[in-house]
């Protein structure tokens, strides 16, 4: 069950560019889209899942950067398509003003690609990055 | 005027190597910038054409204080690198000389 | 007992490392040339310093996120990546002029060529960043900087006319025979100097990093209030020492070991060695923490982890920031661009982005949804203000006299 810190807000006050927590208190980016989706005809839209990525992003940037970001997220991840990394509002834990924590470490995120080639590509190979 | 400074800096720094108050590395540091400055103004000055000939005597006599300026500074930075207190204190005095001749250059502008 | 040990210590670290090479250029420069006319300008960018540092202190206390962190979500993305992207650009500038300022220090020293030294600066600054823990860092080269205080004691060792460089501070305006325009410009860097973006980024990351809560709260002020404004005075003395010495002599300063003869004229070989420490660590810890600063500033944009708290593993993304970083600068160094001059641009380019880097401090800081009880008084709104329209003055200002002095000729 979610824990929403308020109970009436709009998408800028507390979702949009929210950082979000992993389970473990690491940083797992930021709210960059959310996905609704309406449940049944007739019925308002709900919450179905946090957005994130330069897919996501790029479009919000808007105008010629967004899109080239967005050209370069879709270009990164040939193999899930252009649809941005999703992260289901199930495993949102907690929302407050400051931060979205979630209920799974961030390794289970889609959003890992680029964090784990900059772990194990760059980072990983200069001597002394596991201290 | 750029040259005065450097002039001055560099004096400044030679006199503080004869009385033993900086390192040698630092010293050195300071008239081999004040020369490299002067010398480039030099070839600045040199490369650049009067409009008249009032103004070309007034060129000559500014070529010939900086010819005798970057040539003070050379013999300066040549004596503090030899240790040799007689030639630093020799090429002081062409560098005080140096100074007196913008001095009296500057004047005759006012 | 440990508490005021601590607070004595995150003084200090702030006197030393509120000064760095942007300090000592542009203080050498214009006490040299324009005696004690511009201390005004000192005080209006220590102050203002002062001032956006606490706001940015008092944001990170209270909601325990680094202040830059929190203007995304504030002013939204775009006008949020323009000040990320504007502080990163200056950030990698200035780390450029600091790895030039350490390479200097290093030719004054050694007498090698400064060129040899700046991979080798740029190597052990990222080192710094890669294996030494934070609390060294900012210690071991905060108190080294505040070997600068020798400048100060050499005052009183110099034949320095108290009274009228008192009167020039109190009575700004150009003095006789120099062009307006350049005292002006000169104005410009001297508040650029003590507003360079990395130094509240850092102020407030730091903090992070240092674990700082609505407790600290005191010792963060204590640092902002009295810290920096300390660090000010170092500055204005570094601008004094420059006045009985160099200023008669007809010296001009442009190069950096012209800004330590005045301590060499007053305690010869040990003041000069006093001052050789004092300058390597100032300018170091500032590469450092510019280094830092970069990949503070994009890893909170983005929503990275981030920080030196974590194994390099665990914030890889950042430590890759900041790798680009250093070897950016360290490039930029190695075009052989006179390291003075790279500053001068640094501080007139950072002076110019102050209304985009330090106003969505004053915005954050005054959400009291966030802020809570801490939110700006109206004093802090009034003096903030007061601030933000000098400084958008200044800005305005910035780049025409760049152009119209050719850099401070």
């Amino acid at each position: 069950m979610t824990r929403w810190d308020e109970d009436e807000f709009t998408a800028n006050d507390l979702l949009l560019d929210r950082e979000l927590i992993d389970s473990r208190g690491m940083p797992a980016g930021r709210v960059d889209d959310l996905e609704l989706t309406v449940p049944g005809p007739g019925q308002p839209p709900v919450l179905t899942a946090l957005l994130c990525g330069p897919t996501a992003f790029g479009p919000r940037l808007g105008g010629r950067l967004g899109t080239w970001w967005q050209a370069i997220g879709r270009r990164l991840r040939q193999v899930t398509g252009s649809y941005p990394n999703r992260i289901v509002v199930e495993l949102v834990d907690h929302v407050d003003r400051l931060e979205i924590t979630l209920l799974t470490p961030r390794e289970n995120l889609d959003s890992y690609r680029f964090r784990r080639w900059a772990e194990e590509k760059v980072i990983g190979r200069i001597p002394g990055s596991t201290k | 005027m750029a040259v005065v400074s450097d002039l001055a800096s560099a004096q400044l720094a030679a006199r503080l190597g004869l009385r033993g108050q900086s390192f040698p590395a630092f010293t050195d540091g300071n008239i081999t910038d004040a020369e490299n400055d002067a010398d480039s103004v030099n070839s600045t000055f040199g490369s650049r054409q009067p409009p008249d000939s009032r103004s070309d005597a007034l060129r000559q006599k500014m070529l010939q204080a900086l010819s005798d300026a970057t040539s003070a500074l050379t013999d300066l930075r040549v004596a503090v690198r030899m240790d040799d207190r007689t030639q630093v204190t020799k090429a002081l005095a062409e560098v005080g000389g140096a100074l007196r001749h913008f001095e009296g250059i500057q004047q005759e502008l006012q | 007992m440990k508490a005021v040990m601590s607070m004595t210590l995150g003084v200090m670290t702030a006197i030393g490392g509120f000064v760095d090479i942007g300090n000592l250029v542009t203080s050498g420069i214009t006490g040299a040339r324009f005696g004690m006319t511009l201390t005004w300008a000192v005080l209006v960018g220590t102050i203002g310093m002062a001032l956006f540092a606490e706001m940015a202190g008092r944001v990170t206390a209270v909601t325990r996120k680094p202040v830059f962190h929190v203007v995304r979500e504030r002013l939204g993305v775009r006008v949020s990546m323009v000040n990320a992207g504007a502080s990163t650009l200056l950030n990698v500038l200035t780390l450029a002029a600091e790895l030039g300022g350490v390479s200097l220090v290093l030719q004054m020293v050694t007498g090698i060529s400064y060129l040899i030294w700046v991979p080798l600066a740029g190597l052990a600054a990222w080192l710094v960043i890669w294996r030494m823990p934070f609390q060294w860092m900012e210690n071991i080269f905060g108190l080294l900087g505040l070997g600068l205080i020798v400048f100060v004691v050499a005052l009183f060792r110099l034949p320095t006319d108290w009274p009228a460089m008192w009167h020039q501070a109190i009575h700004p305006g150009v003095p006789a025979g120099q062009p307006a325009p350049t005292w002006w410009f000169y104005a410009v860097t001297l508040i650029g100097a003590c507003l360079v973006p990395y130094q509240v980024i850092f102020f407030s990351s730091g903090g992070r990093e240092e674990g700082w809560t609505s407790e600290s709260m005191t010792e963060m002020r204590v640092n902002a209030f009295i810290g920096f404004p300390l660090g000010g005075l170092l500055s204005l003395a570094i601008m004094a020492a420059a006045v009985p010495v160099l200023e008669p002599a007809g010296i001009q300063v442009s190069h950096l070991n012209q800004v330590a003869v005045p301590v060499a004229v007053a305690f010869g070989r040990a003041g000069l060695a006093v001052v050789f420490v004092s300058f390597f660590a100032a300018t170091f810890a500032a590469a450092a923490e510019c280094a830092l600063s970069s990949g503070y500033s994009v890893a909170q944009y983005m929503g990275w982890s981030w920080g030196k708290r974590h194994p390099p593993g665990a914030a890889a993304r950042f430590h890759l920031i900041c790798l680009a970083s250093v070897i950016a600068a360290t490039a930029f160094t190695l075009t052989t661009i006179d390291p003075v001059t790279v500053t001068i641009f640094a501080v007139v380019l950072g002076a110019a982005a102050v209304p985009l880097t330090y106003f969505p401090i004053l915005i954050v800081a005054n959400d009291a949804r966030l802020m809570g009880e801490r939110v700006n008084r109206r004093w802090a709104n009034a003096a903030g203000s007061f601030f933000m329209l000098i400084m958008v003055v200044v800005s305005l200002a910035s780049l025409p006299l760049l152009l119209l002095t050719k850099a401070g000729q």
